[in-house]
């Protein structure tokens, strides 16, 4: 027997067309809310994949949800992750700009990142972790890139609109990361 | 650029790894390409062969690195650590929120992730106003975060026992007669959590479940939500964890076999040492068999008839262990699939047949499933669990398709096998649609859910639903049946609780029946169980409810049911 009752099924809030034909403006509230709730988790994972200190984590992501809060964000709705991602990304830059001034942006984004290795505990693949190891050694564009198309299942367009450059350029940076990863399982596997 | 709309011929090696890692083309089709484009040069074809090999290994280390990392982080944000330094108190200040109190504990660089969440709930709380203090603001599981497969590892053996079967306890089990549930009729809660109805639920199967009671020390005992005494209670020892409170250094996986004649016991130290022990008990606690080279973190299933046992482990190593009636010496038989990634499912109805999945590729359960004899003979690859002389069968495990919920209570979600029709429900994952689905070989139907919601098979092909978890049950929890055909339509009453500062999730549905945990707040960072037991019977949404005396250093933590096949 079937019996069909109202949904009782609370589902997340869905924002309407004229939130989408606004230009440019802060957040309602509800808007921030369902960006939080969609993207938070995975902003926090991503600040922290390439961070190593708590405080200056912690700093970052509370900046990237304040821009949220405070600034302008793009009208168009589909627009809105990668943008968020993009002012992550901004964030982690310049965190390292102002640790590193004596680099040029170049410089910067060749350089590893001061990124936390996973506790041991969580490793239980012998895989796993001579992955983790390659990934201390990438340059951080690479680990970026990296961490943007196989975390996050990104296509390439919004990894490039994330790292600002070229979706080329952003493959290659993949592609090397990867070839250095494959050198490293290569080794483990000897 | 994904490559997902691209012809091969048009693609690039990286594009042809990803695409092959991704289960969107096979490495023969990937290799024809690359043979058509170099034909005639050897020596390139070679070379991108091998780079094509090196990235789409890479991509599946990757992959493997990546679900790592969200289970760690995932795990430490669930449990906003206090330990590593943190914690957050719940009390709402100016009916807004939360507020941040620095820990007395070592900062723990991992209880970053935690922290950021409720950095991030404070400023949005502040600003966007109360509307948003009972909105789910904490991140929603993500569906990707369970569905990729990590393979466990040998951890170095530490033979404690002979492999021959012994009644004589090693382990000096003694029965606690002490800690026995307490459960009272009306309605219920543990401290923190909201009032639940609490009423005998008649055929009810019976829950298994485990807590820590003193750092050395488990108890082992049963939960009848119709009402009627516990079938047993044991105690056992366990080793000390020498990082619990930082996030616990020893897992452990305890599930009783389908008609509660014995309970195995696997744990797992990864450090300071690294070792392993695993013991199989009989209900007086006596112990009944030691392996005598455990393997960390193995996949446990038992047979429908628990009589027997498949222990699996990385590299492709699987123990079957068979019990005698009436105290007999078990036997154990090692099936053994050198190079092979496979890993363990379940056994058959009859016990005949074992089902595994090979994990190459980062490939889910369900898309390279495989059966194999228990007695001998090759593996022999299926598109899918229909159909079959000798169906996947319900059994208590610790694998994706044995609905017992994870040693770490990683996996909010129940993807798995309809015990009546044998389709799939599952999270989707890189390969799939991206969200829950329901397949049946090829045959992929998008459920296309929003918010997240648990899912698991109930009875007669309706799926239980639990409305998205939050870290915060604002609004409360609303659990009920839908139709497979139609995911929004339900399809019975709905259960519903108060909304208030605690977490919820579905641990398995067995029948009818379905298995919630509640967790508290104030258990945030102590406990990688839960609070308090909940049985939903979703024919009437009516409710039993299991509140100990103590749910011990860790909270109560589900082992298996029992009479629920």
């Amino acid at each position: 027997m079937l019996a069909i009752h109202a949904l009782p099924f609370e589902e997340p809030a869905v924002m309407g067309p004229e939130a989408a034909r606004r230009p440019a403006a802060r957040a309602t509230a509800e808007e921030a809310g369902a960006l939080f709730e969609a993207y938070g988790e995975r902003v926090r994972r991503y600040i922290a994949f390439r961070v190593r200190g708590i405080e200056e984590a912690e700093d970052l992501a509370a900046d990237v949800f304040r821009r949220l809060l405070s600034g302008p964000i793009p009208p168009d709705e589909a627009a809105r992750p990668a943008w968020l991602f993009k002012v992550a990304h901004n964030a982690v830059v310049d965190f390292y700009r102002r640790r590193r001034p004596i680099l040029s942006l170049v410089g910067l984004a060749e350089r590893p990142d001061d990124a936390p290795s996973l506790p041991d505990r969580a490793i239980r693949d012998e895989r796993v972790r001579a992955v983790d190891g390659a990934l201390g050694t990438l340059a951080g564009s690479q680990r970026t890139a990296v961490y943007l198309r196989f975390y996050e299942d990104l296509p390439y367009e919004d990894i490039a609109t994330i790292m600002g450059m070229p979706a080329v350029t952003v493959r290659s940076h993949v592609h090397r990361g990867l070839r250095r990863i494959a050198a490293e399982l290569g080794e483990a596997d000897r | 650029m994904s490559g997902g709309q691209r012809q091969p011929g048009e693609m690039d090696v990286l594009e042809l790894a990803e695409a092959v890692a991704a289960g969107q083309l096979t490495r023969t089709q990937a290799e024809a390409t690359l043979r058509e484009r170099h034909a005639g040069d050897a020596g390139a074809l070679a070379a991108d062969r091998a780079e094509l090999d090196s990235l789409v290994a890479a991509i599946g280390g990757v992959r493997r690195h990546a679900a790592a990392f969200r289970e760690a982080s995932d795990r430490h944000s669930a449990e906003t650590v206090t330990a590593g330094g943190v914690s957050v108190d719940p009390r709402p200040v100016g009916g807004s929120g939360v507020v941040l109190r620095p820990g007395r504990g070592q900062r723990n660089r991992w209880a970053a992730p935690a922290l950021l969440a409720a950095a991030a709930v404070v400023v949005v709380a502040v600003v966007v106003g109360s509307n948003l203090a009972t909105a789910p603001v904490a991140g929603s599981p993500s569906p990707a975060s369970s569905g990729i497969a990590v393979a466990s590892p040998s951890v170095s053996s530490n033979p404690s026992a002979s492999g021959a079967p012994s009644p004589i306890a090693t382990t000096s089990p003694s029965v606690a007669p002490t800690a026995v549930p307490e459960v009272t009729a009306g309605s219920t809660a543990a401290p923190g959590l909201p009032s639940i109805p609490n009423a005998p639920l008649p055929g009810a199967p019976i829950v298994t479940y485990w807590t820590l009671d003193t750092e050395t020390s488990m108890m082992i005992s049963t939960w009848a939500p119709d009402g009627s005494a516990p079938a047993f209670t044991f105690s056992v020892t366990t080793w000390a964890d020498p990082d619990r409170s930082g996030g616990n250094a020893i897992d452990r996986r305890v599930v009783v076999s389908p008609g509660g004649q014995r309970v195995v016991v696997a744990e797992t130290e990864f450090s300071p040492s690294a070792r392993a022990r695993l013991r199989v008990f009989g209900t007086d606690g006596s112990v009944l068999w030691t392996d005598p080279s455990p393997t960390g973190t193995p996949d446990l299933v038992w047979s429908p008839d628990g009589l027997t046992l498949v222990i699996g482990s990385q590299p492709a190593t699987w123990k079957i262990v068979t019990f005698g009636s009436r105290g007999a010496a078990a036997t154990v038989k090692t099936r053994t699939f050198p190079g092979q990634a496979y890993r363990v499912l379940g056994f058959s109805k009859s016990g005949a047949i074992l089902y595994g999945w090979d994990t190459q590729g980062e490939a889910e359960w369900w898309e390279t499933p495989f059966q194999v004899p228990v007695t001998g003979g090759s593996v022999t690859p299926i598109t899918r669990f229909s159909g079959k002389a000798e169906p996947i069968a319900i059994a208590n495990g610790t694998t994706p398709t044995s609905e017992v919920t994870p040693a770490d209570s990683s996996s909010l979600l129940q993807p798995g096998v309809d015990p009546k029709t044998y389709r799939v429900l599952d999270l989707g994952g890189a390969s799939g649609s991206g969200g829950w689905e329901i397949r049946d070989g090829a045959v992929v139907t998008p459920l296309l859910l929003t918010g997240s919601p648990s899912l698991a098979w109930a009875a007669d092909g309706d799926i239980a639903r639990l409305n998205n978890y939050t870290s915060n049950a604002g609004n409360g929890l609303v659990l009920g049946t839908v139709a497979a055909s139609h995911p929004v339509v339900s399809t019975g009453p709905a259960f519903t609780t108060a909304g208030g500062d605690y977490r919820y999730q579905l641990v398995g549905v067995r029948g009818a029946t379905a298995l919630l945990g509640l967790t508290s707040h104030t258990s945030d960072g102590v406990t990688a169980g839960v609070d308090e037991l909940v049985a939903v019977d979703l024919t009437t949404a009516s409710s039993a409810v299991l509140v100990t005396a103590s749910a011990g250093l860790t909270g109560l933590h589900v082992a298996g049911w029992i009479n629920g096949g």
